[in-house]
């Protein structure tokens, strides 16, 4: 059998006269083309719904609200400063008035809720056959009561303290204004009528407060609390650094739960990041301050007011922080009737709205999402045994009217920092133009070295993109509507050693 | 008991590796042999040829075979210079791909006799066939050789394919059945027939193969549903009838047909593995561990069929004292992993210079799937029996560097 094969394959070999050669594997080169990456940048991201919002037309707006409340408008103080004395009583039965006004002119009392106060009245030089005189005071009414107060006394020749907590002045929905106090005298003697019995002396010379309140006010100032004013406004990827805004306005609602018409004054202070500060007036586009009309009955009065030309001035400042100080709403009634409640208060909300049409300076901006990939070990060895060199084909379409420059970076540590070159290995680099320029995909080849290359062979890669716009010069509006973008592919061809290992 | 069954497991193996021609010795003339074969052989060529005139035909086992390992594309020379090489450069890469036309198909078939003897006009015989087909897309190599440097890359079944059979026959035979009532002067027409059990060793074929590969800057994204059915253990039958006549002392003519009832069932151990990987926009600075799907099942399945489909062959042999040429035309009616339905024709010659000398040479034209080759070779011939070889090289005139395969044929017969 041996034999029998072994010249079949001799005769085989003879025939065929072939020499086969060891197998050994030769080495060759091959082209990669791995995807890296598919991006796309839409200006939309920027909208935090907080400071960058959209605004009806699809245009990227910065915006920032607030809201100042006064405190409540508690008890009016009103003083009508009153000292008389010697005011004969005639008996039996006398009418007088005493003046009853505040002598700043602040406060005219139709009718009022006395909180708090004192009247205090002596009779002196009293006729021996006088038993008793009692001061009966019409304007002024018992808690919860339509009687009037009504002061006796047989204690005479000293000081008699009537405490008025808890009475009226006046009757409710009266639009009469009380400027004096009209008091009877009755006296209770045996005298005949029409001589003088006795003198009274009268004095209402401190603070009454008055709870809720009908008249008039004049020149009566509540002031908003300054420290519950301030917002923060936070800017991403560092646009306060980048841009100047074109336009801008604020928005002020005001609420008046007081039945008063009132004039607000105040002042808008802006700071930005460097703690720069810049402080307009808040006045109407007449330069003058915003009238605020009175609350009705059955609710209060909301009032809006639009300002442009100073915010913008303001909005250029690229705050981090606006308040709204000295903030007052000055009470004035004039000839009207009002009407408040110790617990009535003012509030203003303010919306600050500046629509992305600005002038671009360069500025980088980071995008902060930082792309990690893992390269499996088998890769990483070919890649630093075997890669022989590689580009980055990039495909680039900007929409945006805005030219850039894009920065990716390269790192296999995370947490890139694009201002510490300790933190990345490489970046590279390349020009976008703006839409208007090329509507199209820009193609962009980036040749690696080697180095670079064998940035591939680490276990993760780590990968930042930045921004830096051309400066415009000139104003360009930023829509974000769904086709505003930036979109970027990316191919790595790598020439590949293949060899036996 | 182990030692048995290892051994039978490596004869079968080694036995697979070896099959695929009717018989070993059909190497020897390039497949024109239908009206050459004698004896035991005739029963797998041309029944109609089964007459022994004396004695017992024997046919010892395992001496008689056949071998042939060939591709359509490349050759030893291109082996040794790429093997050659320390590096492949670009005229290199085009050179190795320029020598594939769509895929590279490679093919092993073989043949062993298992035992076979004639006597009268009837035969028992048994063999061994295995074809094995392994086809490898272009675009495969051009990925291997260049890297991805298209952005699509399609692959199909009709490129890429992968599939075996093997089986042994059972075959009785008998011939020389002088069909009547042919009127003078028309010649004596013979007939026979034979008939064979298979039984199968084992069936792989690829059912799908469907996949692309794209990269581009949209992303990376690759698809490949692969389903191959595997069939261990089997039976089946075929039958064939033949006819022959000698139209002159000299020229006979004859026809077959083959593979009637040919099929075998594959009942016992039946799987489909089924594979399929997906991926979808795929980049390097997205991927994570869950970037693909990747499937693999393997599921036992339902009992199938390999069909052989029926085979025509017409062939005529001239025989003069020291010399005869043979002319064969095989055209098979469906295309399986044993046949196609494209036609071929195969020629052969052989010269005694000697009685006892035969000396042959054979030559099949080949068509768009069967690459051509050319037969050599030699025999001893004795009263008592036979032994030759031969070798046949694939599309080139004679076995070297440039040959796209290799086949090789033996014989022995002793007369009893």
């Amino acid at each position: 059998m041996k034999k029998y094969y072994f010249i079949l394959i001799t005769a085989l070999v003879f025939l065929g006269a072939c020499e086969v050669k060891k197998p050994t594997m030769p080495s060759w080169s091959v082209k990669l083309n791995i995807p890296l990456i598919n991006d796309f940048f839409y200006v939309s991201d920027l909208v935090d719904s907080v400071n960058i919002v959209l605004n009806e037309d699809n245009i990227l707006t910065v915006t920032a609200n607030g809201e100042a409340t006064t405190n409540e408008f508690g008890n009016l103080p009103f003083n009508p400063n009153i000292n008389l004395t010697g005011i004969p009583l005639i008996g039996s039965s006398y009418d007088f008035y005493i003046p009853f006004t505040d002598p700043t002119g602040t406060v005219e009392i139709a009718y009022a809720e006395l909180a708090e106060g004192v009247f205090e009245s002596r009779l002196r030089n009293v006729d021996p056959n006088v038993d008793q005189i009692s001061l009966v005071f019409h304007d002024i009414y018992l808690p919860n009561s339509n009687q009037n107060l009504v002061i006796s006394s047989d204690n005479f020749d000293n000081w008699v303290t009537t405490n008025l907590d808890g009475m009226h002045l006046g009757t409710p929905n009266t639009n009469e204004i009380i400027t004096q106090l009209h008091i009877s005298i009755q006296v209770n003697s045996t005298l005949p009528a029409g001589t003088q019995v006795a003198t009274l002396d009268f004095r209402s010379d401190s603070m009454i407060s008055l709870g809720e309140f009908r008249g008039g006010l004049h020149n009566y100032p509540v002031n908003l609390n300054d420290s519950d004013s301030s917002i923060n406004i936070d800017y991403p990827h560092g646009l306060d650094q980048t841009l100047t805004l074109e336009e801008a306005s604020l928005q002020l609602t005001l609420q008046n739960y007081i039945g008063f018409g009132a004039e607000f004054s105040g002042q808008l202070k802006a700071t930005n990041a460097a703690g720069v500060s810049r402080i307009i007036d808040i006045l109407d586009e007449n330069g003058n301050n915003f009238q605020i009309q009175p609350a009705l009955q059955d609710g209060p009065v909301v009032t809006n007011f639009n300002l442009y030309d100073n915010i913008t001035e303001l909005l250029q400042l690229m705050p981090t922080t606006i308040q709204v100080i000295g903030g007052c709403f000055e009470i004035e009634s004039d000839n009207n009737i009002g009407s408040v409640k110790p617990t009535d208060t003012m509030h203003l909300d303010y919306l600050i709205n500046a629509p992305l049409i600005f002038t671009l300076h360069e500025h980088e901006i980071v995008i902060n999402e930082e792309h990690e990939f893992s390269i499996p070990e088998d890769n990483r060895e070919r890649i630093q045994k075997n890669a022989l060199s590689a580009s980055l084909n990039m495909q680039i379409q900007n929409m945006l009217p805005i030219g850039a420059s894009a920065k990716l970076f390269l790192s296999n540590t995370p947490n890139i920092d694009i201002h510490n070159p300790g933190t990345y290995s490489f970046l590279k680099q390349v020009e976008i133009h703006s839409f208007n320029q090329n509507p199209g995909f820009q193609d962009v080849e980036l040749e690696l070295t080697k180095d670079e290359l064998d940035l591939f062979a680490s276990e993760q890669v780590y990968m930042r993109w930045s921004f830096s716009f051309e400066e415009t010069g000139s104003p360009v509006t930023i829509h974000a509507s769904s086709g505003d973008y930036i979109h970027l592919k990316g191919m790595i061809s790598a020439e590949i050693l293949i060899e036996e290992d | 008991m182990k030692r048995c069954i290892l051994l039978v497991l490596i004869f079968l193996i080694s036995v697979s590796v070896l099959n695929a021609f009717n018989t070993g010795k059909s190497v020897l003339f390039a497949d024109s042999y239908m009206l050459r074969a004698k004896g035991v052989e005739a029963a797998y060529w041309n029944p109609a040829n089964l007459k022994q005139v004396k004695g017992i035909d024997f046919w010892l086992p395992i001496m008689n075979l056949g071998i042939s390992v060939n591709n359509n594309s490349l050759d030893l020379d291109t082996y040794n210079y790429v093997v050659s090489q320390d590096f492949l450069d670009d005229e290199d890469k085009i050179k190795i791909l320029n020598k594939i036309d769509g895929s590279l198909r490679s093919a092993v078939e073989g043949n062993i006799s298992i035992i076979g003897f004639a006597f009268n006009n009837i035969s028992f015989s048994s063999s061994l066939h295995l074809t094995g087909r392994l086809a490898v897309s272009e675009r495969f190599v051009d990925l291997l050789l260049y890297g991805n440097t298209d952005s699509l890359y399609v692959f199909d079944k009709s490129t890429t394919d992968i599939s075996g059979l093997s089986y042994a026959d059972f075959t009785f035979g008998m011939g020389n059945f002088i069909i009547p009532f042919i009127p003078e002067p028309i010649p004596k027409i013979r007939a026979g027939f034979s008939v064979s059990a298979l039984v199968g060793v084992g069936d792989a074929n690829t059912q799908e193969f469907n996949g692309y590969f794209n990269s581009s800057m949209e992303g990376l994204s690759l698809q490949q549903d692969i389903s191959l059915h595997t069939g261990i253990g089997g039976y089946g039958q075929k039958v064939m009838l033949g006819l022959a006549s000698n139209v002159t002392p000299q020229l006979e003519v004859g026809l077959t047909l083959d593979n009637l009832f040919g099929k075998i069932t594959w009942p016992f151990t039946t799987e489909a593995r089924n594979i399929s990987i997906t991926a979808d926009d795929v980049y390097a600075s997205n991927i994570d561990e869950e970037f693909y799907d990747y499937t693999s099942e393997t599921v036992d399945i339902d009992t199938y069929s390999t069909e052989l489909p029926p085979e025509l062959r017409l062939g005529a042999l001239y025989s003069m004292k020291r010399a005869n040429v043979s002319v064969d035309y095989l055209q098979g009616f469906k295309s399986s992993i044993n046949n196609s339905n494209i036609g071929r024709i195969s020629m052969a010659a052989q010269v005694l210079p000697l009685k006892f000398l035969p000396i042959g040479m054979g030559v099949c034209f080949g068509n768009s799937i069967y690459p051509w080759r050319v037969s050599y070779s030699i025999g001893l011939h004795t009263s008592t029996g036979e032994i030759g070889f031969g070798v046949q090289s694939i599309k080139q005139l004679f076995p070297s560097y440039k040959s796209k395969g290799l086949s090789i044929g033996s014989y022995i017969k002793v007369n009893i």
